[in-house]
């Protein structure tokens, strides 16, 4: 910090500059520590999900034919359909920190709103489309676990259980943190409407975005790992 | 509301959303090349460099990182040296013993070394 900068931040007590935190000496040295702490949980939940993705990885190398053919009782179709409505969401995210940017606050609750609503509507293709149709095909890893294609291939029905135990735990816990993004944006939402004073600097939004953004980062990896093995 | 955040424009938010999409179109139209004209390594090698590309976008752009301080640059990349490590570990097992559920052994690269 220069001299000068020392000086005007001594001359103007803290309490003049709007939502700044007396711990810090300007706003964006405020805004860089807000962010700099989210990408700091944003690297644990890189390593949270990195751990899977190297798990998927061992076993894919090991079972290649067990991967394949588990991932033929995936539908790509629905895979596509969560994609766009979770790449569309974040477009509705970063409308959202925008219109907070720029002081609309209604309009800014708004497209929370409609990030909650495609949120909800990738949850309502994977539950109700995806994961339930597994459970009446006792594809769900356990005790119930049927491979009904066991008798024509090679691959045995433990194989195809891991691919299915994985593909679980991981969409599994990407679904989890959609739920929690939903929460979160309707906490923010409804706090901008009651304009609390917690939302009127845009930063809590930008942080809900980078979120946000993370879990579609998950996605995008997910979707070619499980959904596009490859045709035959 | 206003302050010294960087705004960037609507225009750039659509640009990189199209750009996302015609991404997504990519990744799955590679996957209906039929395997005689691209092997399945090279169509994981593909799919995972537009992921990359996908994500690369995401994070520049929506998470505004390009935009960022030199410091945010640095956590958002430190994540991903982390993974590097992680991933580091798949060297490990490479060269071990592991025994898999199913009674095999993960030890591909010292079988075919090691035939004698």
């Amino acid at each position: 910090m220069s001299v000068e900068a020392a000086h005007s931040l001594h001359n103007e007590p803290h309490e003049h500059e709007e939502h700044l935190a007396h711990q810090f000496m300007n706003r964006e040295q405020q805004d860089e520590s807000y962010i700099v702490g989210m990408w700091s949980f944003l690297v644990t939940e890189i390593l949270f999900f990195g751990a899977l993705f190297l798990c998927y990885s061992i076993f894919r190398i090991q079972y290649p034919m067990a991967f394949q053919e588990g991932h033929e009782e995936l539908s790509w179709v629905y895979g596509c359909a969560n994609t766009v409505i979770l790449l569309t969401s974040s477009l509705t995210m970063v409308l959202s920190v925008h219109a907070a940017q720029t002081g609309k606050r209604i309009l800014s609750a708004m497209w929370l709103a409609a990030t909650s609503v495609l949120a909800a509507g990738f949850l309502v293709v994977k539950l109700a489309f995806e994961w339930y149709p597994k459970f009446q095909h006792h594809l769900i890893p356990g005790v119930n676990f049927h491979w009904p294609h066991e008798q024509f291939t090679e691959v045995a029905a433990g194989k195809a259980e891991l691919f299915f135990g994985l593909y679980f735990a991981m969409t599994g816990l990407h679904g989890i943190h959609v739920v929690i993004g939903i929460g979160i944006m309707a906490v923010l939402g409804t706090m901008l409407l009651l304009n609390h004073k917690s939302t009127q600097y845009y930063m809590p939004i930008e942080l809900a975005g980078l979120y946000w953004h993370f879990v579609d980062i998950v996605w995008i990896f997910l979707f070619p790992l499980f959904y596009l093995i490859g045709k035959r | 509301m206003s302050g010294h955040a960087h705004v960037t424009p609507v225009k750039v938010y659509f640009t990189v959303y199209v750009l996302l999409l015609m991404l997504l179109v990519a990744t799955v139209g590679v996957y209906f090349i039929p395997h005689n004209i691209l092997n399945p390594p090279a169509a994981l090698a593909v799919a995972m460099a537009i992921a990359i590309v996908k994500a690369a976008l995401v994070v520049g752009f929506f998470m505004q990182v390009v935009y960022g301080s030199k410091l945010t640059w640095l956590w958002a990349a430190i994540g991903f040296v982390w993974l590097s490590l992680l991933a580091g570990i798949m060297i490990d097992y490479s060269t071990r013993h592991m025994n898999m559920p199913d009674g095999s052994a993960f030890d591909r690269m010292q079988s075919q070394s090691s035939v004698e």
